[in-house]
């Protein structure tokens, strides 16, 4: 009835509009909270149905210019507030608006397509969104680590815990075996490398061969570089469905950042200076030998340290137990983050200016990552019909990342070395500088974390440009050219050295090395889109948007290996021998996109839209695939019939979405060309690849179906969004392991189906808002299921070192991510026995805001409950006998490996260990100092103060014996995680912090 | 025309609409479309060479540089079993676990990589083979007979390694391929060294004819004094008599010989074709090489093998490969090593494919095979006396022990050469290996690779 109503009154006042044609309306007030009645600056005040509006000031006043109009009808909408329609009849100069905070975000616009979104309370997708408030409560090293328990389908996997990150983001479980299975990310409408670039570390450590498809590098990802504080808010398309506008780069779900824009009216400083510390988050321990006999038994009578035989009694006695643990990563590291924001501006220019500059020191000696930031985002009315906007963003990141992760040859890693150190042989340094060799092990920890290094050094700069052409605006049309696009470039040297006369340097007949890798990426993007909207009668409005996308991406990357050295160097010249590679991966895509929105009367809103997409990356490079999307949404709550219900729903919608997005195969791997296998002397010998080229590839298609019902209670108590989806993968790329016999070890291959499902269930709860105490808890909930339902190859292994170490499986029938080990293989077949799995059975964040007053206390648990993680840590240290547990667990762990003992003819896989865990992931503690003190002590000159205590990674609660079950020795593979190689341990980080403004 | 209406609208008013403007936008994007398509998305492999564009030369070099891949874990395996040496390197548990103990892991690559190395090159040598198709006489010759050669050679490893597993004879994609007996794999390597010893004596003078570069080749050092058809095919006769010898055909082995590099001169042991090492770009050092002076050392000599020899304070084979280095011992996993092998000096010495050493030994066998006992003792003493060992005497060399004679000696001329497991197993003597803890155990074979095994 009420929009039946507002829809005659409209008419109404329109058609009185055009009878008094001479009026004029003179409007100006101010916007404040309705809640607690501050002003609030910033907030925009439109005209419905024409382009006048205008922007609040710092005091929360706003005057329009005159409306031609007896009547007039305003928009005020200011983020994170419901925005609110007010009808003005007379002029008036003291017109006050009350805005209510949107608690529950109903009213945040989503993404709906590649120039337009809709309001979440019509939106047909469940869109994950956090804000910039949300984002960073405790402040976090790199972006993706803030992403962690922020929504429901997000999991977040830490690889590494070395400085400058390493992170895999997954989005509804894993949407791909052996592609990359990480979103896509657009950064303010440029797509943002994540590359994670293999920095060289494989060289020293031998882990792998260079370029191997599997590298155990440990890299970290390049959103590392983002300053969090720059980000106003991020939004996330989950799936195939919401994401099928961005074609065959989407299958793994796209991430949507925008940083932070400028606002009219006084210009406004925002600082805060954070001094806090990491430390260890968790030991595993090591053993302590009980008496002489069982340190005999395992080492022998004697040890040889650099050819002096000891007796191992002897030694015993003299250092029962060395902590080396304690030794190797029991450094507090310092961290210190400033950060500063600028807004400002007047009605036609506004600028944003960003600045942060973070340094920290690692939990091993001479570990530690900095990141400096600087960002300008300048947004320019040009015409009333145009307007620019312009980013500019600078970083510098450095990362020193130490020795981590597998280890072949000399074992150049440091928890890999301490998997054989005893804890009392002492290999400290001695006296004179020197130090003493590991008897068991090819290089000393202790003197690899005082003489080598591993640095990578990152600069990068994103621009990027939007330009909003209103081409034509009716009454009932506009037509609108939206251009986005920019610049990703960086460019990336890691350095990593290991000078003469360590130990592993001295076993090594071309003592010394220096690896160089230098990579240079530049990723470019233009999307061009032409937007109609129609809206044929009040209520009833059509959205057509055209769009065409360019987008080059080409990393170069040249790796240089030095060796043979006759001093200390980090510089290639000097080696004996020298060893290059070079990687270039160049994909340039094309894509068209069409999409038809319609709302009607805000009660129906369906989308529908097809995207096509052509790419170097597929086999026929000019062949166009298509991604189609249809998606609608119902809001009963709007219905008339509903009116009884709204005591108990005030929103309710029912919605559903199906679309279809794509994978593009790994870059190059059509191609198969010839590898060197030279011999000194003769010149270039050329070889067939292990991987064999596949001509015919085509993007992984992904299909989902997804239906939710979203509703919220009265008086913004609660918000629930309930999502089940289905989804089936098609042309699933494998990397189809060959007979050996053919010559190759694998190939891509298209090749395979899997399904999956989940449901997510996101609650958003504000029990108790009053004006002193407030209380908000936002629960999400959710979980996968994947099943391989066809395969096109015979079924193999794949990951890890083998089945009897825990590899996984891919097999019509199983998941994708089932983990296998000695007992799934009898005579060398498969058996069909399942050890274990890499993704929990569900996933639960919690995070909980209570401000009472001045104070407000925010915590974040994040519960993965099950799932499996392989750790081959232990597999080492029972060989090396540091184990925690003890001989009698280690011999036990023998026999179940080997089947003998009381595992006869049984044998087991000891590694595969549960993962699941509990963590407090952020926590926030902070005092807001009153308004009226601030201003009795500083005056004008501060604005506001807070200082307050925060932590990250505060507490881990699991059964599992290594330092964290988050973890992955083959960085972001999408099948093959969830493996530990002794890494770089987990770190908790403290802070006290102040933040203040003017 | 009445239809299901949504509120005051009806389809039509809401679906006509919508699709005559999706229909507008569709033609003028793929007029655009039209425009920009030109852009290109096509381009050839940005990081690697074609098969097709590459050179003979370079696909003959790429051939013997393959051979050498994997040769750690070839030699780590053999000897283990065979239990000559142990690798005790911690930075893997399994070349415990599994090459000394024997709990192989058929999906690991302790079983599979010494598999897929070799089978790497059979399918360079096949690239060969098939670019020799295209030719015809002296051009077509020289490369078949390199190309069978190393081919059967290849196979020899992996039957050596694999033996009752079986070996693949055709290369092939199916999984379904027959793993082969033993018999038909030692037929299958017979005949290609028959193929490739014909085409020998078909390649002309020189592997490299100046009138046509680009149908010829050059060898590496490895083939110093084999790098011509007349002598290569000297080299493809020694390696027919290992198979002979592996067949048991006594004959057959002094038929090969016959053609061989044979040379009964105590001073040309080393005599033979290698696999070279280098340090120069895309090449690599010899993996079995230590520093002596390392902290730390990997392959350690088995323990009883030393003590086993009478000789081992003067048999230079001991002295040179087996080496104390001062008072030295290492324990990892309760194996213990005292001395190291130092079969190598540096990183760039070559490793040996066949030499004359073992040469005079299948010679010795096939005499002590065919009776002529004065005969084999009197080859058995050239390698003794090489040695610096006392040579045999018609008292303690009789037809009786020649057996067990021939084995000691074979076992300390071709240490670390991969021979002993091999030579135990064919003389059914496995069983008189040693074990160093309770529980290890020594397969006749490693078993099939699970990713080509069809029940993977």
């Amino acid at each position: 009835m009420k929009q039946r109503f507002t829809f005659a009154l409209c008419v109404l006042l329109l058609g009185a509009s055009i009878m008094a044609h001479a009026q004029e309306l003179r409007i100006s007030g101010i916007i404040q909270d309705a809640k607690d009645k501050q002003r609030i600056p910033g907030a925009r005040v439109l005209v419905v149905g024409s382009k006048t509006g205008a922007n609040s000031n710092a005091q929360g006043e706003f005057r329009l210019p005159i409306v031609k109009a007896s009547s007039a009808k305003l928009v005020v909408s200011f983020i994170g507030y419901k925005s609110k329609e007010v009808i003005v009849n007379a002029s008036i100069d003291n017109l006050v608006i009350a805005i209510e905070e949107d608690v529950l975000k109903t009213s945040e616009v989503v993404v709906t397509g590649l120039a337009s979104g809709v309001k979440r309370v019509n939106s047909p997708n469940s869109v994950g969104t956090i804000s910039a408030k949300e984002l960073i409560p405790a402040p976090a090293q790199t972006v993706d680590q803030a992403f962690a328990g922020k929504f429901a389908g997000i999991t977040i996997r830490q690889n590494t815990g070395a400085p400058g990150g390493g992170m895999s983001v997954n989005l509804r479980g894993t949407t791909t075996i052996v592609g990359d299975g990480q979103p896509l990310y657009i950064i303010d409408g440029v797509v943002m490398s994540n590359d994670a670039i293999q920095g060289g570390l494989d060289a020293i450590t031998e882990a792998t061969g260079v370029g191997s498809t599997r590298p155990q590098g440990q890299p970290s990802n390049r959103l590392a570089d983002l300053n969090p504080a720059d980000i106003e808010d991020v939004q996330v398309l989950k799936g195939g469905s919401a994401a099928a506008i961005y074609g065959s780069k989407a299958a793994a779900g796209v991430i949507i950042i925008t940083t932070k824009r400028g606002s009219a009216g006084k210009t406004t400083v925002d600082v805060s200076q954070q001094i806090g510390y990491n430390s260890i988050l968790r030991k595993a321990g090591m053993y302590q030998y009980q008496n002489s006999q069982e340190a005999v038994a395992q080492f022998g009578a004697n040890i040889n340290i650099d050819g002096v035989n000891y007796s191992t009694a002897s030694l015993l006695a003299q250092n029962p137990f060395i902590d080396y643990e304690d030794l190797l990563y029991g450094q507090k590291g310092l961290i210190s983050e400033t950060s500063i924001g600028v807004r400002g501006g007047n009605e036609r220019t506004q600028f944003y200016i960003g600045g942060m500059a973070r340094t920290e020191d690692g939990i091993m000696r001479n570990t530690g990552f900095s990141r400096y930031n600087a960002r300008i985002n300048v947004s320019q009315v040009i015409t009333d019909n145009l307007n620019a906007d312009i980013g500019v963003s600078l970083s510098n990141s450095v990362s020193n990342r130490a020795f981590t992760g597998n280890s072949n040859g000399n074992s150049v890693s440091i928890p890999y070395a301490l998997m054989f150190l005893p804890t009392f042989v002492d290999i400290r340094q001695r006296a004179d500088g020197s130090y003493p060799s590991h008897p068991f092990n090819g290089a000393n920890p202790l003197e690899i974390i005082d003489r080598m290094r591993n640095t990578e050094q990152v600069n990068r700069a994103i621009l990027s440009a939007k330009i909003d052409w209103k081409i034509i605006t009716s009454e009932t049309q506009e037509l609108r050219m939206i251009a986005s696009g920019g610049f990703d470039f960086f460019n990336q040297k890691n350095l990593i050295t290991s000078p003469i006369g360590t130990q592993h340097e001295r076993a090594n007949p071309n003592s010394g090395q220096v690896v160089d890798n230098r990579a240079i990426s530049v990723f470019s993007n233009v999307f061009w889109n032409l937007i109609h909207t129609f809206n044929a009668s009040e209520g009833l409005s059509f959205k057509t948007t055209g769009g065409l996308q360019f987008e080059n991406r080409r990393v170069d990357a040249v790796l240089s290996r030095g060796q043979g050295y006759a001093t200390v160097t980090d510089n290639l010249n000097g080696a004996a021998v020298v060893n290059i590679n070079q990687f270039i991966t160049p994909r340039y895509d094309r894509g068209v996109f069409l999409q038809e929105e319609i709302d009607i009367d805000s009660k129906f809103f369906f989308t529908a839209s097809i995207r096509g997409d052509q790419s170097s990356a597929f086999g026929n490079p000019s062949q166009f695939f298509w991604f189609p999307k249809v998606a609608g949404s119902v809001r009963l709550s709007q219905f008339d019939f509903w009116q009884s219900l709204k005591g108990t729903f005030e929103e309710f919608k029912v919605r559903a979405s199906y679309g279809q997005s794509g994978n593009q195969p790994v870059p190059l791997a059509k191609y198969g060309g010839l590898v060197q296998n030279n011999i000194s002397g003769v010149g270039v010998g050329l070889i067939p690849p292990t991987q064999r080229g596949n001509p015919n590839l085509r993007p992984e298609r992904n299909a989902e179906l997804e239906f939710g019902v979203d509703f919220t209670l009265p008086n913004s108590l609660l918000s629930v969004e309930f999502t089940y989806y289905t989804r089936t993968i098609s042309d699933l790329v494998l990397l189809n392991e060959l007979p050996r016999a053919s010559g190759f070890a694998n190939q891509f291959e298209n090749a395979g189906t899997m399904s999956s499902n989940g449901i997510e269930l996101a609650l958003n709860i504000n029990p108790i808002r009053t004006d002193d105490f407030d209380w908000n808890a936002r629960l999400n909930f959710f979980t996968t299921r994947q099943n391989i339902t066809q395969l096109g190859v015979s079924p193999y292994f794949t990951g890890g070192f083998g089945a009897a170490l825990g590899a996984y499986r891919i097999q019509e029938g199983f998941s994708p991510t089932s983990i296998v080990g000695s007992q799934s293989l009898t005579a060398g077949s498969f058996n069909g026995t399942v050890v274990g799995n890499a993704i929990p059975n569900f996933t639960l964040g919690w995070s909980n805001t209570v401000r009472y007053k001045d104070v407000s206390f925010y915590f974040l648990w994040d519960w993965a409950q099950g799932g499996n993680t392989v750790n081959l840590s232990r597999f080492l240290s029972d060989l090396g006998g540091v184990t925690v547990d003890g001989p009698s667990a280690w011999a036990m762990r023998g026999d179940m490996r080997r089947g003998r003992g009381a595992f006869a003819g049984n044998p087991q896989t000891p590694w595969v260990e549960d993962a699941t865990a509990l963590r407090l992931r952020e926590l926030n503690l902070s005092y807001n100092f009153n308004r009226d003190v601030v201003y009795s002590v500083f005056g004008d000159a501060i604005t506001h103060l807070r200082i307050g205590l925060t932590a990250r990674n505060v507490l881990l609660f699991t059964k599992y014996s290594g330092y964290d079950p988050e973890v992955s020795n083959f960085g972001n593979i999408a099948v093959g995680g969830n493996i530990e190689v002794t890494p770089f341990p987990s770190t908790r980080s403290v802070f006290f912090n102040i933040a203040l403004g003017f | 025309m009445q239809s299901f209406s949504f509120l005051q609208y009806s389809m039509k008013q809401i679906f006509i609409p919508a699709l005559q403007r999706v229909i507008v936008s569709a033609i003028a994007m793929c007029g655009i479309i039209a425009l920009t398509a030109c852009q290109s998305t096509v381009f050839s492999d940005p990081n690697a060479p074609a098969a097709e564009s590459a050179s003979i030369q370079s696909l003959i070099t790429g051939t013997e540089g393959s051979m050498r891949n994997a040769y750690n874990f070839y030699i780590y395996g053999v000897s283990s079993q065979g239990r000559e040496g142990y690798s005790l390197d911690a930075s893997d548990p399994r070349w415990l676990t599994e090459y000394i103990a024997g709990g192989f892991d058929p999906a690991g690559p302790f079983v599979g990589n010494i598999w897929q190395s070799r089978y790497r090159t059979i399918r360079n040598a096949q690239n060969i083979l098939d670019r020799a198709a295209g030719l015809s006489g002296a051009d077509r010759a020289r490369l078949e007979g390199f190309a069978q050669t190393i081919y059967a050679y290849q196979l020899m490893v992996l039957y050596d390694v694999y033996f009752e597993s079986g070996v693949k004879l055709v290369l092939s994609d199916d999984i379904n391929q027959p793993f082969s007996t033993p018999a038909e794999t030692l037929t299958e390597i017979a005949r290609r060294l028959d193929l490739g010893n014909t085409a020998l004596s078909q390649a002309g003078v020189t592997f490299l004819d100046p009138a046509n570069p680009n149908n010829g080749f050059v060898l590496s050092s490895g083939f110093s004094g084999f790098n011509t058809p007349t002598t290569f095919a000297r080299f493809n006769r020694a390696l027919r008599a290992r198979v002979a010898s592996y067949q048991g055909d006594n004959q057959g082995i002094l038929t090969a010989l016959g053609g061989s590099f044979l040379r009964a001169d105590t001073a040309s042991m080393a005599l033979g074709v290698y696999m070279p090492f280098g340090t120069g770009p895309g090449d690599f050092v010899n993996p079995i090489y230590e520093l002596p002076t390392a902290g730390v050392i990997r392959f350690w000599v088995q323990r009883d093998f030393v003590r086993d020899n009478p000789d081992s304070l003067v048999d230079r084979r001991v002295l040179n490969d087996m080496s104390a280095f001062g008072v030295r011992t290492y324990t990892l996993g309760g194996y213990t090593g005292s001395r190291f092998v130092t079969l190598y000096k540096s990183q760039t010495d070559a490793a040996p494919i066949i030499r004359n050493e073992e040469l005079l030994l299948l010679r010795a066998e096939a005499y002590i095979g065919t009776n002529q006992t004065d005969l084999a003792r009197a080859d058995l003493n050239l390698v003794r006396r090489a040695a610096g060992v006392a040579p045999y005497t018609t008292t303690n060399f009789t037809a009786t022990n020649a057996v067990d004679r021939l084995l000691y000696e074979r076992k300390y001329s071709l240490f670390g050469e991969g021979r002993r497991w091999v030579d135990v197993r064919r003389f059914n003597r496995l069983n008189s290996l040693p074990n160093d803890q309770t529980g290890d155990r020594i397969v006749r074979s490693f078993p099939r690779p699970q990713n080509d095994n069809p029940g993977r």
